[in-house]
């Protein structure tokens, strides 16, 4: 196109410009009248986009609030998907309010407010309205006319219903004493249930146990589980006094969505969720594993400790409502005895048990061996034939001292050297003696003696000290000069 | 003295004198023990400075909230911990090549390794120290996940320097994703390996240039590392099931719904009516009008079209497992989705109206 003729083109395609603009300009003419325009779900706060428009959720109410700069005789609400074509439900909504009757409406559908609880004062208006879940999510218009004076207009993002639930629970164990009143909360030991809204649907929340349902509560519980939020929960029991027993309890948390809006179709199916979790109730006593087999509950400990040598001492506990045979087996350790009501037990031993009474029986193991010694107790239940054996591991600490591979070998290097000296001493001793012997013999028989070293020596000695007239000092047998000695 | 006095007298004098050499020569044998000793000599001055391998001194989990130890206790899912680490190394940190902190879920054996663990990005994590500068100044974006299902935040942890350029604290923020497998408290950690079974394990390896290789498992008590995951479950349900109109001996069936569920351990997934379908009129269609159809999700274990026998839990439909057994465990993804459409018929001689109803759908772990 020649640069003139596109000069002569700019003009009038300003001016249609200008034109369209003036004209999309006083489509929405700002009127003083609606300052702002706000929209949340009853008991939520408001959302909004990234880019600050206000959310709103398909199919759930929500209080949309429009305030007034003065007073006006009629308000609507027009809103719409723009660029969608008109589909009803999808797409199109109005709701209106007239001051002078103070009557609300959905002059569309009739179904898509709540004049019960919408209100109006005289310069804010609430609309309590919704639309219909198969509404379309999108960037909407909202448009507010005063009478039928459009006053301001608003984008309003409208999202489709999401129910979004997690429950995240910890292994609750809670401990009791047997035959005692309990007060106990699992928030000490930080175990807790944590509920968690994903959706953009606030939940109406509720728990429930199995059983113990009068004794397990959650703590400040709250019945709403709101949009995008967590909370965590605390468990609290107060038990009465049981006996000991381990209790398994499952608890059921349930949420559904709150502020439903009705569709119009024929069937409307809602979904609600639920989530289990588990606890479990251990009477017994403190630092005692519980075993139960049957109805009978037996308390042992799982391991104790005890020096190489001593005695280990403690206490096992029965409880429940049938007599048991009871055997005792140690390995790698010996059974000092055990004793029940005073009494020496003899295995199998005959126990006669009950349900309200725990019968205690100690039991005495020496750890006379080095490593981890186990006892075995073996129940045999007299009445229903059920057998269940359980063990305590006693952890021995210390024993007989060990050589390193190192120092054994050099023992025995040593031990073999010494045997070979003894062998050659002993050699020796028998060789001499058998000498001594032969010349006593050839003495006997008027040979001459062999004589040693000392004895030469001691006889040179008497020599001279005869030839010196026993002038010297002392014996001549005694010391004079370095004397040596042979092993004799 | 008589002969015999005296034999027996030199016997024990040789007896003595055999005791003295054992002891002499067992002192012999002690004394060539290897318990140390010294060289000396004269010559050039030459030092060869030997490789020590990085020595990790302290490592825990810990709340972020509070600073608490989470070792032996348990973690949540989605919820972010922090990894405490120590880590010196005598020839400068350009010498630590590589760190890993392993955390494997034991299946049920204690003695299952890290490396051994091979179910899947649920079951193993692996968080990694990469100096692939070889510089001396460790930094917390050089850390990353290297495996597993969980997500490590760089922005949020810090580098502490003990003493530069060679020892270091790591504070190192981490969240487990949703599916990491559940694991039991532990309750019974101890000194004498990993012993509790179904819990996850730790452990810290660092290695340097020249290969060595230094593995904590232990506190600096010898408490070997475990820890618990909570258990975990989450439904997410698109949108309401909507059917048109339908007219009195006919049926229509509902849009279909997206319901994603979230289990961190084996699980079941099932669908009943609260209560049956009613209009505001008080007028009820009965929940056996109401079926789920299998043609909706060809994966779950909806195989033919089923309808409801009544309303409440005993009622139920199975989508997933069913009354004796579990779904297993997704060991490598964080979701799974089940497609749910309803199929419902009206009787003959209902009024008209808008009918609505609740269904319940749990998520349940055994």
């Amino acid at each position: 196109m020649p640069r003139r003729t596109w000069r002569a083109h700019l003009g009038p395609c300003l001016l249609l410009l200008a034109l369209v603009t003036s004209c999309l300009a006083s489509s929405e003419p700002a009127r003083a009248a609606v300052a702002d325009l706000t929209i949340h779900m009853p008991g939520e706060a408001p959302l909004a986009t990234a880019g600050g428009a206000p959310i709103l959720v398909a199919g759930i109410w929500h209080e949309v609030s429009v305030n007034l700069s003065a007073a006006v005789g009629s308000v609507a609400i027009n809103a719409t998907l723009p660029g969608a074509p008109p589909e009803g439900i999808r797409t199109t909504y109005r709701w209106t309010w007239d001051a002078a009757t103070g009557s609300w409406s959905d002059p569309l559908y009739d179904l898509f407010i709540r004049p019960d609880l919408s209100s109006a004062d005289s310069l804010h208006l609430t609309f309590v309205v919704g639309l219909d879940a198969q509404a379309l999510p999108g960037l909407w218009r909202f448009l507010v006319f005063e009478g039928s004076t459009l006053s301001a207009g608003f984008d309003v993002a409208v999202e489709a219903p999401v129910l979004s639930y997690g429950l995240s629970a910890a292994d609750f164990d809670f401990q009791a004493e047997p035959f005692t009143a309990t007060d106990l909360s699992s928030r000490p030991s930080g175990q807790y249930i944590r509920v968690t809204n994903q959706g953009n649907v606030p939940l109406r929340l509720a728990a429930s146990f199995d059983v113990l349902q009068g004794e397990l509560s959650i703590e400040n519980p709250t019945d709403v589980a709101h949009v995008y939020h967590d909370a965590h929960y605390f468990v609290r029991l107060a038990a009465s006094p049981r006996p000991p027993a381990i209790i398994e309890v499952r608890g059921v948390s349930r949420v559904e969505a709150l502020y439903v809006v009705p569709s119009s179709g024929a069937a409307t199916i809602n979904p609600s969720v639920e989530g289990t979790f588990s606890l479990a109730l251990r009477i017994g006593r403190s630092g005692y594993a519980l075993r139960v087999v049957g109805n009978v509950v037996f308390q042992t400990l799982e391991s104790i400790r005890a020096d190489y040598g001593a005695i280990a001492t403690w206490q096992v506990y029965i409880s429940g409502e049938q007599n048991v045979s009871l055997t005792i087996e140690v390995s790698n350790g010996r059974l000092v005895g055990a004793f029940a009501g005073g009494q020496a037990l003899s295995f199998p031993a005959t126990l006669a048990v009950t349900g309200n009474t725990e019968m205690p029986v100690t039991v005495q193991v020496q750890a006379d061996r080095p490593g981890a010694a186990s006892v075995t107790f073996t129940i045999h239940l007299l009445t229903t034939g059920d057998t269940r054996t359980f063990t305590t591991t006693i952890l021995v600490k210390g024993g007989p001292p060990a050589l390193d591979p190192t120092s054994a070998f050099l023992w025995i290097l040593g031990s073999i050297a010494a045997a070979l000296v003894f062998g050659f001493v002993s050699v020796s001793q028998w060789r001499a003696h058998r000498i001594r012997r032969a010349g006593r013999v050839s003495n006997a028989l008027g040979g001459r003696p062999k004589r040693g070293y000392n004895y030469r020596r001691r006889m040179r000695s008497q020599r001279r000290w005869n030839a010196n007239g026993n002038r010297g000092k002392g014996k001549p047998s005694q010391s004079r000069g370095t004397r040596t000695t042979r092993f004799r | 003295m008589s002969s015999s006095w005296l034999r027996r007298l030199r016997f024990g004098r040789s007896l003595a004198v055999g005791f003295l050499f054992l002891a002499i020569v067992l002192s012999m044998g002690h004394a060539a023990a290897p318990d140390g000793g010294f060289d000396e000599g004269t010559g050039n001055v030459s030092t060869v400075v030997t490789s020590a391998a990085p020595t990790i001194t302290e490592f825990d989990i810990k709340n972020v909230t509070d600073n608490a130890t989470r070792m032996g206790a348990q973690l949540d899912v989605n919820v972010t911990y922090w990894f405490w680490l120590r880590v010196n190394d005598d020839n400068n940190w350009s010498d630590v090549q590589n760190v890993w902190i392993n955390l494997w879920f034991d299946g049920g054996n204690d003695t299952a390794t890290y490396d051994a663990q091979g179910a899947g990005a649920n079951y193993r994590l692996n968080l990694t120290y990469n100096n692939s500068g070889g510089d001396n100044t460790p930094a917390a974006s050089e850390w990353s996940v290297s495996e597993g299902n969980f997500v490590y935040s760089n922005a949020s942890s810090s580098v502490f320097v003990n003493t530069a350029p060679r020892d270091f604290s790591f504070r190192l923020a981490f969240t487990l994703n949703k599916q990491v497998r559940q694991a039991n408290d532990p309750v019974n950690s101890g000194l004498l390996g990993y012993d509790d079974t179904n819990s996850w394990n730790a452990q810290v390896r660092a290695v340097d240039d020249e290969r060595n290789l230094a593995t904590v498992q232990t506190n600096a008590l010898g408490v070997f590392f475990e820890f618990g995951v909570f258990q975990y479950t989450e439904v997410t349900i698109s949108a309401p099931w909507l059917a048109g109109s339908i007219a009195p001996g006919a049926n229509a069936s509902t849009n279909t719904v997206n319901v994603t569920h979230i289990s961190n351990r084996d699980y079941r997934v099932r669908i009943w009516f609260v209560g049956h379908l009613r209009s505001a009129s008080n007028n009820t269609i009965s929940v056996t009008n109401v079926k789920v159809l299998a043609a909706a999700d060809s994966t779950d274990d909806v195989t033919v079209d089923t309808p409801f026998a009544g309303i409440g839990s005993a009622n139920a439909i199975y989508l997933r497992g069913n009354a004796t057994s579990n779904e297993s465990h997704d060991a490598l993804g964080n979701s799974q989705t089940t497609i749910v459409q309803l199929n419902i018929a009206v009787p003959l001689g209902t009024q008209t109206g808008t009918y609505v109803a609740t269904v319940t759908i749990r998520v349940e772990q055994p």
